[in-house]
């Protein structure tokens, strides 16, 4: 193994920061050789005071199983600080954000291609990646837990095809709601599984689409239920995701037929932390048999910091009652999405929304 | 107090339109508190893209719509009897006889507006937060096609924690006849 070596920049934004910092600093993860899986970084990036970047970054699994599928059960993902979410999807169907219209970039042990959201909106725009199963996600940047490590079950694996095409999806924030002290950055370790794991992880990603945050409706709450596929499912991890106007997230198991929100003794996730949002894994919540997953997401308006010019120009409604609608600009609108990992995985992984 | 009243107006002018009250739906009391499973008497309804509002009965086509982020939905909610403008909470689903699974469903604010006839619907309609969004498709709840076949649309309206409605009908979830992508997605796997 050899250490991925942090750049000059990294460096002197580190040494820039002052004594508050210390003695953090950012994170360095190993190398992965071959024998043992793979390994992905972004480059380094700035982010501008004020500035909201999201940036694509796609890359096919390297073949390091000679031919074979890629069996994966151990993780390990880093962001630097002022990380809003770090995203990985398999790419189904292009729209409009295309790989092979990406510039060259050199991921590590993969090179692939980047569009950046500053130069293609396209990165921004989520219908794009609507069939777009979700691989792993971490929104965990904090100073003192840039690192999230995720070893699966026992018997179960994520499993890739070499040459399959991922996106990495990476937002950072440097503005009122999120802080970006020093650069931008991400990364992440596959591991292979090397004790003959069969059980496929799948993964399930809901999301409500139609939001209305208002000032003269303050306290609003969206909750869906997702289906799994017939069959016994097991969740083993689980996270949500919101703006700084999200309250509280949280999950059930849910039956499957039922149309009230489920008992509290069935809540596996409860969070009210938007910013370094719980990742619950190690979890083992068996699901109903016909079941799923239960979400909800309450939120509390609170007045933006710059003004409400800019969220009510984003709202399509024009009302003019400075209203977070969805969207994926963290000073301007909201969301409410739904991460959620169980094993066993049939025929594919979910969607709702 | 003229004065004041003139102020106030002016106030009013200056600062647009007042934003919408968000106050409970008055419910006729039929003897329990916050009323019973029928106290409320309503309609079911669907919107279109264009935002016209269409009272659904049984074995209607409703129509799939588009959703922002992909996906298809079904907007429903409900006209209820009330001369007021205020809100009930809706639950919107969509669910397979056969095997009894709710294929998609949404929980949200229903926001109604007096029409003055005695009767109140939802405001926006087509604006898609306006009522439940019932995400159909892609489903992992049945294999069957959505679009064409027909399914039970359910509404349940609560006010107050406490259930004032509760409208089922058969519904045909119906992409629209230029919507191959809609065609394609809802049509079973």
């Amino acid at each position: 193994m050899r250490t991925f070596a942090l750049s000059l920049v990294s460096v002197i934004a580190l040494a820039a920061c002052g004594d508050n910092l210390d003695p953090v600093a950012p994170w360095i993860l190993d190398t992965v050789e071959p024998a043992d899986g793979f390994w992905i970084r972004t480059p380094e990036f700035p982010v501008a005071s004020s500035a909201e970047i999201q940036d694509c970054y796609f890359f096919q699994v390297p073949d390091v199983a000679a031919g074979a599928d890629l069996w994966v059960d151990h993780t390990t993902l880093a962001l630097n600080p002022g990380s809003h979410h770090m995203n990985v999807f398999r790419v189904k169907t292009i729209v409009s954000l295309d790989p092979a219209t990406g510039a060259p970039v050199d991921m590590g042990s993969v090179h692939g291609t980047v569009i950046r959201g500053a130069e293609n909106a396209e990165c921004w725009k989520s219908a794009n990646w609507a069939d777009w199963p979700l691989v792993a996600n971490s929104q965990q940047s904090a100073l003192d837990k840039q690192m999230f490590d995720w070893q699966l079950p026992q018997g179960v694996a994520a499993r890739f095809h070499p040459g399959e095409m991922l996106m990495l999806q990476i937002h950072y924030v440097n503005a009122t709601d999120q802080v970006t002290p020093w650069v931008g950055r991400g990364g992440i370790n596959f591991y292979r599984s090397k004790d003959n794991d069969t059980t496929e992880l799948g993964t399930l990603f809901a999301t409500q689409q139609n939001i209305r945050v208002c000032e003269s409706n303050p306290t609003p709450h969206y909750s869906g239920a997702c289906a799994l596929p017939p069959g016994t499912h097991t969740v083993v991890g689980a996270n949500g995701h919101f703006h700084s106007r999200g309250t509280r997230f949280q999950m059930w198991a849910w039956d499957g037929t039922s149309t009230v929100k489920p008992d509290d003794t069935q809540r596996f996730y409860d969070n009210t932390n938007w910013n370094e949002p719980l990742m619950e894994t190690d979890m083992n919540v068996q699901l109903p048999a016909t079941g799923g997953v239960w979400w909800q997401c309450d939120y509390q308006w609170s007045p933006p910091e710059a003004g409400c010019d800019a969220v009510n120009a984003a709202d399509k409604q024009g009302a003019n009652d400075c209203c977070y609608t969805f969207g994926p600009k963290v000073e301007t609108s909201e969301h409410c999405n739904a991460f959620v990992y169980y094993y066993p995985k049939v025929d594919e992984d979910v969607s709702c929304f | 107090m003229l004065l004041k009243l003139a102020a106030l107006g002016l106030l009013i002018a200056a600062t647009g339109c007042p934003a919408p009250s968000h106050n409970q739906c008055a419910i006729p009391d039929a003897g329990g508190l916050g009323g019973t499973n029928d106290s409320l008497e309503a309609e079911l309804v669907a919107a279109d893209g264009n935002g016209n509002l269409v009272t659904l009965h049984d074995g209607d086509h409703v129509p799939l719509m588009r959703a922002p982020q992909g996906g298809h939905i079904l907007l429903v909610g409900a006209r209820v009897h009330s001369d007021d403008t205020c809100d009930l909470d809706a639950t919107g689903s969509l669910r397979d006889t056969a095997s009894n699974r709710v294929i998609g469903l949404d929980e949200r604010t229903l926001y109604v507006k007096a029409t003055g006839d005695g009767w109140a619907a939802p405001e926006q309609p087509v604006d898609l937060n306006a009522m439940p969004n019932i995400a159909v498709c892609p489903t992992s709840a049945t294999t069957a096609a959505i679009n064409g076949n027909p399914y039970q649309l359910e509404v349940s309206i609560s006010s107050g924690g406490a259930q004032v409605a509760d409208l089922k009908i058969t519904a045909i979830p119906t992409c629209a006849t230029d919507d191959t992508y809609c065609s394609q997605e809802c049509s079973g796997m």
